[in-house]
């Protein structure tokens, strides 16, 4: 199945900095902004990512090594910031788009989004974060294992408890 | 429940979290092209710190060799026809002129002794620099078990030591240095001289100025949320104590921002020297980057401006019958004058001003919002951080928006160059004047209303 990643990567050539930005900026600060709120901060986070990967003698220009680097620091990055807990809230409206549905529907719709979204956020830390990578870049459990240092059978176990947490913490709000 | 029923709602769960993750990152539009910029941008920043400090780490060993061989050099060649004179009194390096001599050479005689910050007299003393090191980290600082390096011997009688960072699952980061601690040895044991770190560059005060109350404090600087915890301390003071604490706003990020601040003694110190304390510590990490520079104590501030490059602005108060009152302030020119009086009007009177009677319409809180000016064609826009209303609630009542407005007004339109001024909260005109209950407008300088 093709990934969020492959699909922004399109057929584009070259690794240098402007093409792995080009590739994975994006997807990444979605990435991030199902686990914290502010997107200003989402970018920031992938900023990070991106600057510590170029300071390092890292594999950077290695293209099959480096979405997995970027994904990991950025979910390291976002971990450090729920822990501290201390978020200074931004003007989303900017970065927000917006659509031509109704108002009402539209609270609706946010108000669930908003429920899931929340319960997500306070599974544990790898259990959220193997479920955003599963459920927004489509990665396998190989690739969440490279991405998060684990194995790829604490993946599987991570999605099927973090499933489950979900569900009961849905249950509890109907 | 069976196991169809249990696959069934974890199937339902997972298909409303993709529901859910698939509006929010459809919500979600990065700005590309401004993110590849702050990238490059703070890319370079961090290649400029690492050249920087790997200059400096060559120019002590250049400067440590170059003391090594004026030692040698008299020594080898001592003809009994030197006359030495001394110029300087309190330079860590003196000049010393050969008159007999058809030649003149330039060789070190005993430099004053650094102001020692670590350990005080009635303290254990340290014959390794190491041991003294991890104390001063520990006992003065207050970091538990800090990671350092070994000790780096430099000039005679004196060198200097790491304290790295630590990661998260407390792994040591050889390569990330919070803070460097300069040593000295002293006939007792090796002493702490001061401390400094990348993140914080103190300009003021210098090491043994003589402070008095307020301590002036100038530099730029980094830290989590921009902030810098300052704390002065007696001769023989550790964590915990304090003659005055204050809070400074730098830079948040990668680049280095200009801050000045003051900071009221609680009382009067004791001794005749002691040191200020400068760190970013969040309290949240296990070790923060820390500067420390010694200070010796007078009965008034030093004399004389100690901002090299600042400038007099005023910043306006109110007092409880509302009157406005301004009161100067230096800041540096480079920052900005608007953006200095602006800064300082957030940051709230000093304590001897709220002595006067004299205080601000904004709460406390307002000094770590970040705020943007802009000045076009003599419109100056001021934007203020989103959280603005949120630490600084009571601004909207009634009367707080009027002394607001009287005292913002006083300190943007004091410059000529302003006509006109534009306030925004988080870029919106409305976001401003709808937290003071008022239709958003263009203030004009020659009739500002509140």
């Amino acid at each position: 199945m093709m990934t969020v990643m492959e699909a922004e990567a399109g057929t584009g050539g070259g690794s240098d900095l402007a093409a792995l930005h080009r590739r994975h900026y994006s997807s990444l600060v979605r990435l991030a902004s199902v686990l914290v709120d502010d997107v200003g901060t989402c970018e920031e986070l992938v900023q990070d990512a991106f600057v510590a990967a170029l300071g390092r003698d890292h594999p950077w220009r290695d293209e099959t090594k480096a979405p997995a680097y970027l994904r990991s620091a950025v979910l390291n990055g976002a971990r450090t910031h729920l822990r501290r807990r201390v978020v200074r809230q931004r003007p989303q409206a900017l970065q927000v788009a917006h659509d031509d549905r109704s108002p009402e529907a539209d609270a609706v719709t946010r108000d669930e989004h908003r429920v899931v979204l929340d319960a997500l956020r306070s599974l544990p830390e790898r259990q959220r974060e193997v479920l955003a990578l599963r459920y927004y870049l489509d990665l396998s459990e190989a690739e969440i294992a490279e991405t998060l240092g684990i194995a790829a059978g604490t993946v599987k176990t991570h999605a099927q408890r973090g499933l489950t947490a979900l569900h009961a913490s849905l249950e509890d709000q109907r | 429940m069976t196991d169809d029923t249990g696959r069934q709602h974890l199937d339902e769960t997972e298909a409303r979290l993709r529901g859910a993750i698939a509006t929010r990152t459809g919500q979600v539009q990065p700005d590309g092209a401004a993110g590849l910029r702050a990238i490059e941008q703070r890319a370079h920043a961090a290649r400029r710190n690492r050249r920087l400090r790997r200059g400096l780490e060559g120019a002590l060993a250049v400067a440590a060799a170059l003391v090594l061989v004026a030692i040698a050099v008299p020594a080898l060649r001592d003809d009994g026809r030197e006359q030495v004179t001394t110029t300087g009194q309190d330079a860590s390096s003196s000049t010393t002129t050969t008159t007999a001599a058809t030649s003149s050479t330039t060789v070190p005689v005993e430099p004053a002794p650094p102001l020692a910050v670590w350990p005080p007299p009635d303290h254990v003393q340290y014959a390794d620099p190491s041991n003294a090191a991890r104390a001063f980290v520990e006992e003065y600082v207050g970091f538990p078990n800090p990671p350092m390096s070994d000790f780096r011997p430099g000039p005679p009688m004196s060198g200097e030591i790491d304290v790295y960072l630590r990661g998260e699952n407390g792994a040591v980061l050889e390569d990330h240095v919070s803070s460097t601690i300069a040593l000295h040895q002293t006939p007792a044991g090796w002493t702490v001289a001061g401390a400094r770190t990348d993140d914080i560059v103190v300009d003021n005060p210098a090491p043994a100025m003589v402070v008095g109350s307020p301590v002036v404090f100038d530099g730029k600087a980094r830290g989590y949320e921009g902030t810098i915890i300052v704390n002065v301390r007696d001769g023989g003071m550790g964590a915990g104590e304090t003659l005055g604490q204050g809070i400074g706003i730098a830079g948040c990020c990668d680049e280095l921002l200009p801050f000045h601040f003051e900071v009221a003694l609680d009382r009067p110190p004791s001794q005749a020297t002691g040191s200020v304390l400068l760190n970013t510590d969040s309290g949240l990490d296990p070790v923060a980057s820390f500067a420390v520079v010694p200070v010796r104590f007078g009965p008034t501030p030093t004399s004389g401006p100690q901002v090299t490059d600042g400038t007099t602005v005023n910043v306006a108060w109110t007092r409880a019958s509302g009157e406005v009152v301004t009161r100067a302030r230096t800041v540096r020119i480079s920052t900005g004058v608007l953006r200095g009086a602006l800064q300082q009007l957030l940051s709230g009177p000093s304590s001897v001003e709220r002595g006067d009677g004299l205080f601000s319409a904004l709460a406390n809180g307002a000094a770590a919002v970040p705020f943007d000016v802009v000045i076009t064609d003599g419109k100056a826009v001021v934007d203020f951080g989103a959280e603005l209303p949120r630490v600084s609630p009571g601004t909207s009542s009634s009367e707080a928006s009027q002394r607001f407005l009287r005292q913002l007004h006083a300190t943007v339109f004091q410059f000529p160059t302003v006509t006109s001024a534009e306030y925004r909260i988080g870029g919106s005109c409305n976001a401003f004047w709808s937290w003071l209950q008022r239709p958003c407008t263009t203030v004009d300088k020659k009739n500002p209303g509140t």
